[in-house]
C-alpha cells in the first residue's frame, strides 16, 4: 500500500488496469483509455488539493468505484442484450435470435423456425431441388436395398428355432467345399451313429402327372421321410403330416398338398381332407394342407412319403437331400465335428465307395442364401458408396449456399443470434431437407421393389416377403435423420468459424475462411470422384463379364430350339416296351410336323437340371489289367438328339435306329471324357460298365463314338466327362423333348402339344422353353448384377458431375473479377480454360488416384461374380478413369467458355 | 410505439443520471468535465468517479441519449484519449420530460404548501 501513498502509483495503475478487465469487452474497448485519463486527471487534482498525503484513500475510492461498477456494467450489458432480443423478436421474425435460457422453450420456437427455413428454401429453388433429388436418390437406394436385405438376409426363417435347422451333404473327395447329395445307405448309418441331432430326414424331387384337374398336369413335388413336417415344426393349415410307417413299402399312398396348390386348384376348399388325387395313375389320399410358410426345399405342389427300399440301394448312388434339427445346446461346429468322425467311420468300413468322402453340416438359412448373399453384399456396398457421394454433394451444395448466405448470417450474428441458434437452424434445415428427400426416396424404393420383381422373378429366395413395411419406413426415417445430421454437422464444421469477422472484414469474399472452405469442398469432391470411380470400375468389370459370358460356346446351338419336359406315369407305362413305343411314335409324329428339322429326347436337358456323376468301370486293357474306375455323368438320348442340338460328332459314329434293345449295347462319350481318362487311346471299341470289372458280359457297353462337349451344369461351369446311352437300350420314363424348327414358338408349341395329345391325351407337357431362354436364364443373375451396378455407377457419375460443376462454379465465382480483367485484356477461352483446368482438375485427378486405390482391393468383392475378366482388369480401370477425367475436362471447358463469353464489364462489376 | 411512449419508457431517471444528463445542458463535454459540472451543480453532493460515470455514459450511449462528437475546443494539449459527448434529440426530449415531471411534482408540492407558505416565499 505504500506504493499507493508514496506518489509512485505504478501498483495502483496496475490494479486499475486489472479491474478494468472486469468490464464488458465492448465497454473496455470504447472507454478504457478515457477512463484512465479521467483517473489521471482526478488523481492530479486530488494531489494538488490534498498535497499528496492521502493517496491511499484516493486510490481505494477509485478502485472501489471501478470494481462496483464493473459488476454493474456487466449486469447492464446482459440486461441490454436481453432487451434487444425481445425487441428484435417482436419486429423481425428471425428464428436465429437467442432467447432466455429456457431449455424447453425451443420446442415452441419450432414452428417459426420451420417457417423461416421453408421460406429460405423456397427462395432458392435450384438448391432445394438439387438437394432433394440427390438425397432422394441416396436414401431411396438405401431403403430399397434394406427392404430387400431385411427379409431375405436378416430375418429368420419361418420355422420354430430356425437356427437349429441344418442341411447335411456328403463331402466329395477333391476340391474344397465340393459336396454331393447323400446315398440312402450312408444316411441310414449317419442316423444310427450320430447323437447331435434330434431328427434327420431326407427329401428328393418328385415329378407326378396329375389327372383329375381340367387337363393332365405335370406336378413338381417332394418325396420326404415321414418325420419331415414334425422336424420343420411348421404348422399345417389343415390335417396332419406323415406318420411312421407311411414311408414303408405297401403303405396306403397319401399326399400333403401345398397351400398355394390348395388355393389354386381346390379354391381353398376346407373339406379337401380325405379326397384322393390321381398321381401317375395311383390314387393318393389328401391328408393335409401345408401352411403358407412351409417353403422348404423350394416351391412344389405336394409332398409324399418317400418309400425307400434300402435293400435295393447302392452306397455310391447319392441322390437324397438331407435336413436335420440340432439337439438343444448342440452347436453347428460340434455337430460338424461329430459328423466328421461318423463319416470317417463309414468311409473306413466301406472304402470302395466312400474312401475320401466325408460329411458336411451347414445352417439351413446360410445354405439357402449362399448364391444371393454375395450379390446383395456388393449391392449394399454400392448403395453405401452412392449414399456417401450423395452426402458429399449435399454438403458441397450446402457449403456453396452458406457461402452465398454469409452476409445474412453475419447480420444475424451481429443482431445477437448466438452460434448455437444459427447451428440449430442449419441442422434443422439439413434435417428437414433430408426427411423430405427420404420421402422422395421411399417412392423411389417402392418403384425399385416393383422393378426388381419384374426384373428377377424367382431369383431371390423369399422374394414374396420383399415389400415396403414398417421396418423399411423406420429404417428410412433413421437414415434420413442420420444423413441430415451428418450433412448439417459437416456444413457447420466447414463453414463455421469467423463468419462474422471474415464477412465484415472481407466483404464475404476471399478471406482465409473462404479459402479453407474451398479446400474442404475440393476434398469432398476428391472423395466423390474416388467413390464414383470405384462404382464405375465395378460396373465395368460386370459388363465385361457379361460380355464374356454371352460369348461362351455352350456346345449346342440354342437358336430355333424349343424344349418341353414330360414324365410318363408309371401306372400307364409299366414296361420298357411301352415307354419305347411311346417315344418312337411321338418322335415320328414330331419329325413329320411341317417345318420341324429335327427332334429328339434327352434325360436330362443341359443347364436345366443338376446331375451327379456316377462311377463306371473301363474294361481292362494292356496298361491297366484290372480296369479303371471313372466318374462320369450319364445322359440318355434318342438318335435325333445330337442333330437337333447340333452337337458335333468328333469321331466314330452317332446312335441310329439300329441301336435297339436287342442289339449290342453301345455308348457315346464326350471329348472331356476322352481328355481325362483316355489320353492317347482310341476310345472307339473300348468297353465300359456301370458295374464292377467282374460284371457279366451283358452289362458291358461298347463305345462307338465321341461327341463334342456341352456346358451342362451352367454357362460358367467347366465341361465334365459325360456318357450317352441310347434310350432304346435304357428306356427312361421322363425327359425333355427337343425340337428344332424355324417356326414361331406359338405355332410350334401348338403343333407339338397336338402331336403329344395324339399319342397320349393324358400326358402333360411342362416347362416349355426356347434354347435362348435357357441361356438367358443362365445369364439372368449376371445380367441383373450388371444392370444394377450400371444404374448405381451412372447415378454416382451424375452426382460426381454435379459435384465437379458445383466446385468449378465456385472457382469461377471467386475468380470472376480476375477472369473479367483477363478477358478485357483479350484472353481467349482457352486461356481461361487453362486457368480453370488447373484448379478444377486437381481434385478430380486426386480422386481418380484415390478411387483406383479403393478399387484395387474393393473389386475382390466381385470376384465370385466375374467370368473371363480379372478383378484388376487394366482396360476397365483405365476406361473408367478416362470417362471421369473427360467429364471433368468437359465441365472445365463448358464453364470456361461461359465465363469467357460473358461481358467483362459485368464480371468486373460483380466485385 | 408513440414518441411519448418511447420517452416515458425511460422515466423516471435516477438522480445521478438526471444530474449527468443535465450537465449536457451546458454544452458538449468530456468525461472529466461532466464530473466537474455535476459536482458543481449538486454542490458536491453527487460525486462521480470513473466507474460510475462511464457506466452511466455507456448506458446513455446505448440508449441513444447522447452521442460522441468532435471537440469544439482547440486545446492543443488535449489528451488524445479524451472523447466528447453531446445530447441527442432523444436525450433532450427525455431530459425535458423528466424536468417537466419534476416540475409537476414541485407544483403539486407547492399547491400542498409543502415548500412553505407562498407568502413566505414571497
Amino acid at each position: 500500500m505504500s506504493g499507493l501513498s508514496q506518489g509512485s502509483p505504478r501498483i495502483a495503475w496496475f490494479l486499475v488496469g486489472l479491474v478494468l478487465r472486469a468490464y464488458p469487452r465492448k465497454m473496455r474497448t470504447r472507454f478504457g483509455g478515457e477512463m484512465k485519463e479521467f483517473v489521471a486527471r482526478a488523481r492530479a487534482e486530488w494531489a494538488a488539493t490534498r498535497n499528496g498525503t492521502a493517496g491511499t484513500v484516493f486510490w481505494l475510492r477509485i478502485l472501489w468505484d471501478l470494481l462496483g461498477n464493473a459488476a454493474g456494467s456487466q449486469m447492464d450489458a446482459f440486461r441490454r442484450r436481453r432487451q434487444q432480443h425481445e425487441q428484435l423478436r417482436r419486429w423481425i421474425p428471425v428464428a436465429g435470435v437467442k432467447k432466455r435460457p429456457n431449455p424447453g422453450a425451443w420446442l415452441s420456437e419450432l414452428p417459426r423456425e420451420l417457417r423461416c427455413i421453408l421460406r429460405s428454401l423456397i427462395r432458392t429453388p435450384g438448391y432445394t431441388v438439387m438437394t432433394l433429388v440427390t438425397l432422394g436418390l441416396g436414401i431411396g437406394a438405401c431403403t430399397w436395398i434394406f427392404s430387400v436385405i431385411q427379409p431375405v438376409l436378416l430375418s429368420p426363417l419361418d420355422y420354430p428355432e430356425p437356427d437349429e435347422l441344418v442341411v447335411l451333404y456328403e463331402r466329395s473327395p477333391g476340391a474344397e467345399g465340393a459336396r454331393s447329395w447323400v446315398s440312402p445307405l450312408t444316411l441310414r448309418d449317419w442316423i444310427e451313429r450320430s447323437e447331435s441331432f434330434e431328427s434327420i430326414v431326407s427329401y428328393r424331387l418328385n415329378l407326378y402327372t396329375w389327372t383329375g384337374g381340367e387337363r393332365p398336369r405335370l406336378l413338381r413335388g417332394w418325396a420326404v421321410s415321414a418325420g419331415y413336417f414334425s422336424l420343420l415344426g411348421a404348422e399345417l393349415s389343415l390335417g396332419r403330416g406323415f406318420t411312421e410307417g407311411e414311408d414303408q413299402p405297401g403303405a396306403e399312398p397319401v399326399v400333403v398338398i401345398s397351400h398355394a396348390f390348395w388355393a389354386q386348384q381346390f379354391g381353398s376348399d376346407p373339406g379337401i381332407l380325405g379326397r384322393t388325387m390321381s398321381l401317375d395313375g395311383t390314387p393318393h389320399v389328401i391328408i393335409g394342407v401345408a401352411g403358407p410358410g412351409i417353403e422348404f426345399p423350394s416351391g412344389g405342389d405336394y409332398w409324399i412319403p418317400a418309400v425307400i427300399d434300402i435293400g435295393q440301394e447302392l452306397r455310391d448312388f447319392r441322390y437324397l437331400g438331407v435336413i436335420a434339427r440340432l439337439k438343444d445346446g448342440v452347436t453347428l461346429e460340434a455337430a460338424a465335428a461329430e459328423m466328421d468322425q461318423v463319416a470317417a467311420g463309414v468311409a473306413a468300413e466301406f472304402p470302395d465307395t466312400n474312401e475320401g468322402w466325408g460329411a458336411m453340416v451347414r445352417g439351413l438359412k446360410e445354405n439357402r442364401l449362399e448364391h444371393v448373399r454375395p450379390i446383395l453384399v456388393w449391392i449394399s456396398v454400392a448403395v453405401g458408396l452412392l449414399l456417401l457421394i450423395a452426402i458429399g454433394n449435399v454438403t458441397n451444395l450446402s457449403l456453396a449456399r452458406s457461402t452465398a448466405r454469409r452476409t445474412e448470417m453475419a447480420v444475424r450474428t451481429s443482431l445477437g443470434a448466438s452460434r448455437t441458434v444459427l447451428s440449430r437452424l442449419q441442422l434443422s434445415e439439413s434435417l428437414l431437407l433430408s426427411l423430405a428427400g427420404a420421402a422422395l426416396g421411399l417412392l423411389l424404393a417402392i418403384w425399385g421393389i416393383g422393378f426388381l420383381d419384374r426384373l428377377a422373378p424367382g431369383i431371390l429366395p423369399r422374394a414374396e416377403k420383399v415389400m415396403m413395411d414398417s421396418a423399411s419406413v423406420i429404417f428410412t426415417t433413421g437414415a434420413a435423420i442420420g444423413v441430415g445430421t451428418v450433412v448439417g454437422l459437416l456444413s457447420l464444421l466447414m463453414s463455421g468459424g469467423g463468419i462474422l469477422s471474415e464477412t465484415l472484414r472481407g466483404g464475404g469474399r476471399g478471406g482465409t475462411a473462404s479459402l479453407r472452405s474451398h479446400r474442404l469442398r475440393e476434398s469432398v469432391l476428391t472423395v466423390q470422384v474416388a467413390l464414383a470411380l470405384a462404382l464405375l470400375i465395378g460396373a465395368g468389370l460386370l459388363t465385361r463379364s457379361l460380355l464374356s459370358l454371352s460369348r461362351i460356346e455352350v456346345g449346342f446351338s440354342p437358336q430355333d430350339l424349343l424344349t418341353f419336359s414330360y414324365d410318363l406315369p408309371a401306372a400307364t407305362y409299366r414296361s420298357p416296351e411301352e415307354r419305347r413305343a411311346f417315344h418312337h411314335e411321338l418322335l415320328t409324329r414330331l419329325e413329320n410336323i411341317p417345318g420341324v428339322d429335327a427332334a429328339g429326347v434327352v434325360t436330362p436337358l443341359p443347364m436345366e437340371m443338376g446331375s451327379v456323376p456316377s462311377s463306371w468301370t473301363l474294361a481292362p486293357g494292356l496298361d491297366d489289367p484290372t480296369g479303371t474306375t471313372v466318374m462320369a455323368h450319364l445322359r440318355v438320348v434318342t438318335p435325333g438328339y445330337f442333330p437337333t442340338m447340333r452337337i458335333p460328332m468328333v469321331s466314330g459314329r452317332l446312335f441310329n435306329a439300329h441301336d435297339r434293345e436287342d442289339t449290342e449295347p453301345v455308348i457315346l462319350v464326350n471329348q472331356s471324357f476322352v481328355d481325362r481318362y483316355l489320353k492317347g487311346r482310341d476310345p472307339v471299341g473300348l468297353r465300359i460298365t456301370f458295374g464292377e470289372a467282374d460284371a457279366p458280359d451283358s452289362d458291358w457297353s461298347t463305345i462307338v463314338g465321341v461327341v463334342g462337349d456341352v456346358r451342362f451344369r451352367s454357362l460358367q461351369s467347366e465341361c465334365e466327362p459325360e456318357l450317352y446311352l441310347p434310350l432304346d437300350q435304357f428306356p427312361s420314363a421322363w425327359g425333355h423333348l427337343v425340337v428344332r424348327s424355324g417356326r414361331s414358338r406359338k405355332d410350334l408349341t401348338a403343333a407339338v402339344v397336338m402331336a403329344v395329345g395324339e399319342v397320349d391325351p393324358n400326358l402333360p407337357l411342362d416347362e416349355i422353353k426356347t434354347g435362348e431362354e435357357i441361356i438367358a436364364r443362365q445369364l439372368q443373375t449376371t445380367r441383373i448384377s450388371t444392370l444394377l451396378a450400371s444404374l448405381f455407377a451412372i447415378a454416382a457419375t451424375v452426382l460426381a458431375i454435379v459435384g465437379i460443376i458445383g466446385v468449378l462454379s465456385i472457382v469461377v465465382a471467386l475468380r470472376l473479377p480476375e477472369i473479367g480483367i483477363r478477358t478485357a485484356l483479350g484472353a481467349t477461352p482457352s486461356v481461361i480454360f487453362r486457368l480453370l483446368r488447373k484448379r478444377g482438375m486437381r481434385p478430380v485427378l486426386f480422386g481418380l488416384a484415390l478411387g483406383t486405390g479403393l478399387a484395387l482391393p474393393g473389386t475382390r468383392l466381385l470376384a465370385g461374380q466375374l467370368y473371363g475378366v480379372g478383378t484388376l482388369d487394366p482396360v476397365t480401370f483405365g476406361l473408367a478413369s478416362l470417362i471421369l477425367a473427360s467429364i471433368g475436362l468437359l465441365a472445365c471447358r463448358m464453364l470456361s467458355v461461359k465465363a469467357a463469353t460473358a461481358d467483362p464489364v459485368r464480371l468486373l462489376r460483380s466485385e | 410505439m408513440t414518441e411519448s411512449g418511447s420517452v416515458d419508457r425511460f422515466l423516471p431517471l435516477n438522480p445521478r443520471n438526471l444530474m449527468v444528463l443535465l450537465s449536457f445542458a451546458e454544452g458538449v463535454a468530456h468525461g472529466y468535465e461532466i464530473k466537474k459540472r455535476v459536482e458543481r451543480r449538486s454542490q458536491g453532493k453527487v460525486v462521480l468517479d470513473a466507474g460510475s460515470l462511464y457506466r452511466t455514459l455507456a448506458s446513455f450511449l446505448a440508449d441513444g441519449f447522447i452521442e460522441e462528437t468532435v471537440p469544439q475546443t482547440d486545446e492543443t494539449t488535449d489528451d488524445p484519449r479524451r472523447r466528447y459527448y453531446r445530447l441527442t434529440e432523444l436525450g433532450r426530449k427525455i431530459l425535458g420530460a423528466e424536468v417537466r415531471r419534476l416540475s409537476d411534482l414541485v407544483e403539486f408540492a407547492r399547491a400542498r404548501e409543502l415548500l412553505g407558505r407562498p407568502e413566505c416565499a414571497r
